[in-house]
């Protein structure tokens, strides 16, 4: 599969060079450093109550009958 | 008595995290970005049936928020033409963060990167997917993920100027990129 694939998007008709590995590395490294300081920020409240929201209503399509009060 | 429900939530909290993260470059607004994050939620816990037991749930979720995210591109696209200018304007960095100017610059030039290429740069180069993952993520060949990293880093070092004696050729379609801003992409 791998080899020779990607006329699939039209888009390598050009072969462009590998980067030279320093310039590579720079460019990795400040990407990761960019992306770290994302990763970092705190989750919102909304995802976890998102996520209990979701539990919560799929035990209680499960329990079916079972009537929890409101 | 184990309780799946349980270990997918603190599964799929661990991971967003990283889907945050991902969703925020990829769109470059951060409320759209956390939509996105949710939207993902919802249909990883909804759809679980059709995740295969004992493959990558990270790969997985990445997946879905980046087929979310280019199919609403594309309907956005169709439904507000205008919307392009407006976000546009938006592509500029967040104005508080008291990071060096390395790094303001660096988000400024993968601002200008096509979504297909920072796509694959932060699957590649961020998250650490191997091409092979990156493939299976994007739907495209192995062979377009590598040329689309490549393609990508050497515009980030061009728009960086960080290009040491390389001679790059002068790309049309990247300037067009830069001029028509983030959204405006194919």
């Amino acid at each position: 599969m791998g080899a020779g694939s990607a006329s699939k998007q039209g888009e390598s008709t050009t072969i462009q060079p590998p980067l030279p590995m320093e310039l590579q590395g720079q460019i990795g490294q400040r990407l990761r450093e960019a992306y770290n300081e994302l990763i970092s920020e705190p989750v919102p409240d909304r995802f976890v109550q998102l996520l209990q929201q979701l539990k919560t209503r799929e035990s209680q399509n499960s329990d079916e009958g079972q009537g929890s009060d409101p | 008595m184990t309780r799946p429900a349980d270990d997918l939530q603190t599964l799929l909290i661990g991971a967003v995290p990283n889907l945050r993260a991902f969703a925020n470059s990829l769109c470059g607004d951060p409320t759209r970005a956390d939509d996105l994050v949710q939207d993902t939620l919802v249909k990883a816990w909804t759809n679980l049936d059709s995740f295969e037991k004992g493959s990558n749930l990270k790969a997985w979720l990445f997946t879905i928020l980046r087929n979310t995210y280019f199919s609403e591109l594309r309907k956005r696209r169709r439904e507000v033409e205008d919307a392009d200018n407006a976000m546009a304007e938006r592509m500029s960095i967040l104005p508080d963060q008291q990071v060096h100017m390395d790094l303001i610059d660096f988000k400024k030039a993968f601002g200008t990167l096509s979504d297909d290429q920072k796509e694959v740069l932060l699957l590649v180069g961020a998250e650490g997917f191997s091409y092979e993952e990156a493939a299976e993520i994007t739907g495209a060949a192995v062979g377009t993920v590598k040329s689309r990293v490549n393609r990508a880093r050497v515009a980030l070092t061009k728009s960086l100027g960080l290009e040491s004696g390389e001679d790059f050729t002068s790309n049309t379609e990247f300037m067009g990129l830069v001029r028509m801003g983030q959204t405006g992409v194919r």
